[in-house]
């Protein structure tokens, strides 16, 4: 048998394509070995130009043609002569927010109807492939034989990791152990050479504060940026600048004060040098100069009032709103900051949760539920200090560390501690972050397919996991730690299409994910044996899925029906 | 007549002034603005407080009570308002009567504002009134154990439960119509405009005529925790091929375009369904809230939370089954027999009123499957099982007797009345034992201590022989000292 293995070669420009079509690829590449027992396998990038060609050689050869397709519905290559099939990851976004909800369903018929039948790789695959097609369409699910790869020559891990770990990234590290949150103050101990970034030459800078720039995460005491800009919180906000000030500055701000703070004179100070300006009811442009005697790169605001206005529906301590502010002057030269070191290193110990490749750019939909994770553990480990959360993010949307910021403000002094890793992880520290994990926390909305979740439990990692995702990977693991997730509409606006209202999605249930996280720590402090086999469990349930062997003997099965039909 | 004399005299015959800041001119174009029940629930208390004495309803809680005063009368004034709002330093006996649903009050001072910890204003009063034993637990973890917290909801069930006659037995409706002056919204009939954006309804006399199972939700729509937006997907989701499903959102809000606005996006964006939404915005008359009462099959609630909820109280007075969550203060009325209970789970928040927005209780989130769940198994049970709907009415009127008639209530207040008064007396006679302690120690010539001078005349040995009888009692004394403590 001839098999023609297609994954969409060009990168889109979307970074969720991108990323779909690197996970489609790690894919054909677990399985490219397994392809090529069963028959002769040809990789085809432009499955239009390629196929009918090869196509016609099997026939003549008198060899059956299988086209397997390793993509998303809608870039499966349409018309070919081929019979095929197609490995479905999911979740996709036919009930997001595409313009045309009704007409990818219509479309995504047209691309699976002639097949007769598709693989999942996911059950959130299978329910969104029966949503469309319907309950009769049949969808095989299929496991990716990634165990061998993934677990090959390492120890089984028996009981949690102790003493001190180093965890790297290169990139940047943020530490909650940074800060000082309090209800109406925020301090940030960072050192100004460890917090500047870079040096400032004195030409324009214009630093911007809605939600669509990554200044924000500069911003002390704000709340969550807005589309226009952002909204203070306390009575002294500032803005921490990733470069230093030194000599004469002029600093520009597009500011406006809230309630009592329109027509009042609040003061503005920078390296100990105090200036005041007034801020108006609405935008205005407003400009103050300063001389600086040394280095300093807090900016500070002083005076502003946060009290309550009687009546006002909204209980919001707004007070100074700020768009943008823009920086002019002589630059600072005279004393360079370090360049940052481009690898972060960090020493945690304790009992250290870790969530890795987590993809935080879509605000409207995240998959990976950090919000309430993040929530969860400090309502957990409030006075716990020996419980780590680490959360490694590869990709993030401007306003991610502003927002950040804003769940730990509220959430307010805790013991344990945060540290969020952004960046690429290679595979040295991927493995060294996995060996320093006590527990691997997967929050996925979907039920899809997560190549992370599946690494750490082949290398005997428990995990904390939400129902559907253990249903899925562990299905008679009974030693496992789940987290409940409940059902919801699957949010504003729903398609305008019928079987929409077949749809849902998933939330963390708080304070199930609050009591995971409570259970888990007691295990790995007090219960060496009922960690353990929380460990046998994880690698368990890979050695039973996902070996090469079994997944082999699945996909012959699986091949050998597609090809033959029509 | 004094405080004390207040303490002592008789239950009846007391003279309760009422304040809350809405007035009834102004309550129309206040509805589902901040604390707008508030004076709902005093218009409920006060017939119940006249069994008890004269009540006035006073519109400056300081200047007005003091001439109150001056005539030599020492009432006790109720004030219908958060603890935070009530004001410091008035001139007699004054307890809040307040709603909360969250599981921790507030316990600290923000804003520079002394007044914003409850425990400060709650200390001063030396007591309070809230509307369920929810509330009651959370402020007595706050206040101690002895507080003298009254959980009395208001006495609604005698008025509407008169409503059970006028109900049919039937839980599918026959056509009735809703009749009422302000803005409306029909999914059957949404007017679209050139851009094939739904037009803004415009306001007036409006008329909808329901029928078939009707759901009913009475909820302020810019009130995050009533939760409207589940409620309205998990109905579509659940009942969406039911063209016989209807459900009626009365909105309560004074404004048309902020209470209607939100909802007719929302509508709008809508997959196809054959089931009806019905809004209506606006003040309902008595007669015609009545007649929604008598026309609805099950009423709604899905709020992460409820100090009492009226609308509910009233709908299940009458008679009609809920679909509601037993959490907060309608754990002590919802339940299996009477309704379709929603799962909910705890959920970290803030004080409502907290600008700040610092996390530091929890509320109730509603789980939306089991939302979509309830409305799918209502309605079979309205089409299929009339037997059981009708048991199903009967145990919610019968248990909101239980709850919030005006016998039960009654002898709540009397009983809190009773206590309030003992423990104010108590402490009279705590602050006149510490005024007699000032003084002796005034009197007292030497700085030592009358007991380590005795001790020290006839040494150590001698005195633990002496004192050992005396030990018991020295242990009662600090039982009752400590105890005195705690009531402070």
């Amino acid at each position: 048998m001839r098999i023609l293995a297609f994954c969409p070669a060009a990168l889109g420009t979307e970074p969720e394509r991108a990323r779909s079509r690197h996970v489609y690829r790690t894919v054909l590449e677990a399985f490219l070995p397994l392809l090529r027992e069963l028959g002769e396998t040809i990789v085809v990038r432009d499955a239009q130009a390629e196929v009918p060609a090869l196509q016609r050689e099997a026939q003549v050869r008198g060899e059956r043609c299988l086209l397997l397709c390793f993509a998303d519905p809608d870039q499966i290559p349409r018309g070919l002569p081929c019979p095929a099939l197609s490995v479905l990851l999911g979740p996709f976004d036919v009930l997001g927010d595409s313009a045309r909800p009704g007409e990818t369903a219509v479309d995504w018929r047209a691309a699976l109807a002639p097949h007769g039948a598709a693989l999942a790789l996911s059950s959130a695959a299978r329910a969104v492939v029966r949503t469309v097609m319907g309950d009769a369409f049949p969808v095989q699910p299929l496991a990716v034989p990634l165990f061998e790869r993934f677990a090959a020559g390492l120890p089984a891990r028996s009981e949690p990791p102790r003493g001190s770990r180093r965890v790297a990234v290169e990139g940047r590290i943020f530490d909650s152990r940074d800060y000082d949150f309090e209800p109406e103050r925020v301090h940030c101990r960072t050192p100004l050479e460890r917090y500047c970034r870079r040096t400032w030459s004195g030409a324009r800078e214009e630093l911007r504060f809605d939600f669509a720039h990554a200044e924000t995460e500069h911003l002390g005491g704000f709340y969550e940026p807005e589309e226009w800009g952002s909204w203070s919180r306390i009575r002294e906000p500032w803005v921490m600048l990733p470069f230093p000030l030194s000599g004469s500055v002029k600093l520009t701000l597009c500011a406006a004060g809230y309630g009592r703070n329109a027509n009042r004179t609040i003061a503005v100070e920078i390296g100990g040098v105090r200036r005041e300006l007034t801020l108006w009811g609405r935008f205005e442009e407003l400009c103050v100069s300063f001389d600086l005697p040394r280095p300093a790169h807090l900016i500070q605001f002083r005076g502003i009032d946060t009290d309550e206005i009687p009546g006002v529906g909204d209980h919001r301590s707004m007070g100074i709103g700020l768009r943008w502010m823009a920086l002019e002057g002589a630059g600072c030269t005279a004393e360079l900051p370090a360049p940052p070191a481009p690898l972060q290193e960090q020493t945690v110990d304790g009992v250290v949760y870790v969530s890795m490749d987590a993809d935080l750019s879509d605000a409207e939909d995240p998959i990976k539920v950090w919000r309430e994770v993040v929530k969860a553990f400090c309502c957990a480990f409030r006075d716990t200090p020996d419980a780590v959360l680490v959360l490694h993010v590869a990709h993030i949307r401007p306003c991610f560390f502003a927002e950040l910021h804003t769940v730990l403000h509220k959430a307010g002094k805790i013991a344990a501690r945060i540290l969020v890793l952004h960046g690429e992880l290679d595979e040295g520290r991927r493995r060294a972050l996995i060996d320093a994990s006590t527990y691997y926390v997967c929050a996925a909305r979907h039920e899809a397919l997560c190549l992370p979740f599946k690494e750490v439990l082949s290398r005997g990692v428990p995990a904390l996991a939400p129902e559907h995702v253990y249903r899925a990977e562990l299905p008679d693991a009974d030693a496992a730690v789940q987290m409940r997730y409940v059902a919801e509409s699957p949010g504003w606006p729903v398609p305008e299409w019928r079987g929409a209202r077949k749809a849902t999605r998933h939330r963390a249930d708080f304070e199930s994910v609050v009591q995971c996280f409570e259970s888990s720590y007691r295990i790995a402090k007090e219960d060496p044996s009922a960690y353990a086999r929380l460990c046998r469990a994880s690698r368990e349930s890979q050695a039973r899925s996902s070996t090469a062997a079994l997944v082999r003997k699945q996909l012959e099965a699986l091949l050998v029906q597609g090809s033959a039909a029509p | 007549m004094t405080d004390q004399a207040l303490a002592a005299a008789p239950l009846r015959g007391l003279h309760f002034l009422v304040y809350t800041p809405q007035k009834s001119s102004t309550i129309a174009d206040a509805l589902g603005k901040a604390d707008y029940s508030y004076f709902f629930v005093m218009q409920h208390f006060a017939p119940l407080l006249r069994r008890f004495g004269e009540v006035t309803v006073v519109s400056d809680p300081t200047a007005e009570v003091a001439r109150i005063r001056a005539r030599g009368d020492t009432p006790l004034l109720l004030l219908f308002m958060p603890p935070h709002k009530v004001p410091a330093g008035l001139p007699c006996p004054a307890l809040p009567v307040f709603a909360w649903e969250y599981t921790d009050i507030p316990d600290e001072a923000w804003n520079g504002e002394a007044r914003s910890d409850w425990r400060r204003v709650l200390r001063e009063a030396g007591g309070g009134i809230t509307h369920s034993a929810f509330a009651a637990d959370a402020i007595r973890r706050a206040m101690g154990r002895d507080f003298a917290i009254g959980s009395l909801p208001a006495p609604i069930w005698d008025r509407y439960s008169r409503l059970v006659e006028r109900k049919p037995g039937d839980a599918v409706q026959r056509p009735w119509t809703l009749r009422f002056d302000g803005g409306l919204l029909d999914s059957h009939a949404l007017s679209l405009d050139a851009d094939g954006k739904p037009r803004a309804p415009v306001g007036g006399a409006q008329s909808a005529t329901l029928s078939g199972v009707v759901y009913t939700a009475v909820l302020n729509p810019l009130d995050g925790r009533k939760n409207w937006g589940d409620i309205i997907t998990a109905f579509v989701w659940a009942l969406g091929e039911e063209a016989q499903a209807t459900l009626l959102l009365k909105l309560v809000h004074s404004d048309l375009a902020q209470g209607c606005g939100p909802i007719l996006d929302r509508l709008a964006e809508l997959p196809p369904h054959r089931c009806r939404i019905v809004v209506a915005q606006g003040y309902l008359s008595d007669a015609a809230y009545e007649t929604m009462i008598a026309g609805t099959s099950y009423v709604v609630n899905a709020a992460t939370g409820e100090g009492q909820c009226l609308p509910l109280m009233e709908f299940m007075s009458a008679g009609t089954p809920a679909i509601a969550p037993d959490h907060t203060a309608m754990q002590e009325y919802v339940s299996a027999a009477n309704s379709f209970v929603l799962r909910s789970s705890d959920e970290w928040t803030q004080w409502p009123h907290d600008g700040r927005g610092v996390l530091r209780c929890f509320t109730l989130r509603v789980s939306w499957d089991s939302l979509r769940e309830a409305f799918g198994t209502s309605f079979t049970l309205a089409m299929q099982d009339p037997a059981r709907y009708r048991a199903m009415g009967e145990a919610a009127s019968e248990a909101l007797r239980a709850y919030c008639s005006e016998a039960i209530v009654s002898r709540s207040l009397e009983r809190f009345l009773a206590r309030w008064r003992r423990r104010r007396r108590l402490l009279g006679w705590y602050d006149r034992l510490r005024l007699l302690g000032s003084r002796y120690a005034e009197w007292r010539p030497s700085a030592v201590p009358l007991r380590s001078s005795l001790r020290d005349a006839v040494g150590l040995q001698a005195w633990r022989f002496i004192t050992a009888p005396l030990r018991p009692v020295r242990r009662l004394a600090k039982l009752i000292r400590a105890r005195l403590k705690a009531l402070r």
